[in-house]
């Protein structure tokens, strides 16, 4: 490919990142591509050194704000006429069709990020209703003690301590699915990013 | 290697050749090579956030007929470059230790 074709199709995939943005990156990948040909590289060589059109746009992208590159993902994309009333005036007509697929979309991710934390939720609930219940049965032990005579008292005890133990248990396990479902809820934003860096 | 730290390490060394001397794009990769994984591609987000936090200012020198764009090391990028080697000062130490090379 020569220059020419690389530095026009970049500038048609940067489509929606500023001006500005865009003049800086074609200045860069010119000046670059013309000190490759000067170290002795013919210009389709010097082209295919910078890597696919695809890992160029996507090296661009990578440190520009989300915002940045979703709106310029939507202009880049073929859903844009390139006429801005034109695309008001489609999203208004394509409402009942686009709101309800959005609607979806949105509550999909939504229901992902709820079903990722329901497992570590519900570890700590256990965790914490264990503590309780067995702090609880070993007050009543100290009354039942009293009231119905020692072999009662001690069972409660006895229940009490070992809902504790597994209360910690519980505990323990649900701080390390906490951590490592912390770790899954960060990729799942990532990749959320991913579908707009192309 | 993470790419978070990565990303650290290749900004520090883009610094670090600035620092020798004012560069442009192609040299400053080839002054790398063998020193750290980079190419004309990825140096170019590398030298906008450097140039976003003031650590380089930029500017183009005739060069064969047409303009060649130059960076230049500031203050802020030499402090950027003290700040690297004193935290890892520190950190060379944990390692020494770690690998059991110096007892404390």
């Amino acid at each position: 490919m020569s220059k020419h074709d690389f530095l026009v199709i970049l500038r048609d995939r940067l489509g929606g990142l500023p001006e500005k943005d865009i003049r800086d990156s074609l200045d860069y990948y010119s000046s670059t591509i013309d000190d490759l040909v000067e170290s002795g590289k013919s210009e389709d060589e010097a082209v295919r050194a910078l890597g696919t059109i695809d890992e160029v746009v996507r090296a661009i992208k990578s440190d520009r704000p989300l915002k940045e590159v979703v709106k310029a993902s939507v202009a880049s994309s073929h859903w844009s006429t390139g006429n801005t009333t034109l695309n008001i005036v489609l999203l208004v007509l394509g409402f009942p069709l686009w709101f309800p697929l959005l609607l979806t979309a949105l509550i999909l991710v939504f229901v992902a990020y709820l079903l990722v934390w329901l497992a570590p939720l519900i570890t700590w609930i256990v965790a914490v209703s264990c503590a309780f219940g067995g702090f609880w049965s070993l007050i009543e032990a100290a009354i039942g003690v009293v009231v119905y005579g020692p072999l009662q008292g001690f069972a409660a005890a006895g229940a009490g301590l070992m809902a504790i133990g597994l209360g910690l248990f519980a505990g323990i396990g649900a701080y390390y699915l906490t951590r490592y479902f912390v770790g899954v809820s960060a990729k799942l934003g990532r990749g959320l990013k991913g579908l707009f860096v192309r | 290697m993470d790419t978070q730290l990565k990303r650290g390490f290749i900004e520090t060394c883009v610094l670090k050749v600035l620092e020798e001397s004012d560069n442009y794009g192609y040299q400053i990769v080839q002054d790398l090579s063998g020193i750290i994984d980079v190419n004309e591609s990825t140096l170019y987000p590398i030298l906008r956030r450097l140039e976003e936090r003031k650590c380089l200012t930029i500017y183009t020198v005739e060069h064969n007929g047409r303009l060649r764009r130059y960076y230049k090391i500031t203050d802020e990028g030499r402090q950027e470059i003290a700040g690297f080697l004193k935290d890892w000062g520190e950190v060379m130490v944990a390692y020494e230790y770690i690998s059991g090379g110096k007892k404390q």
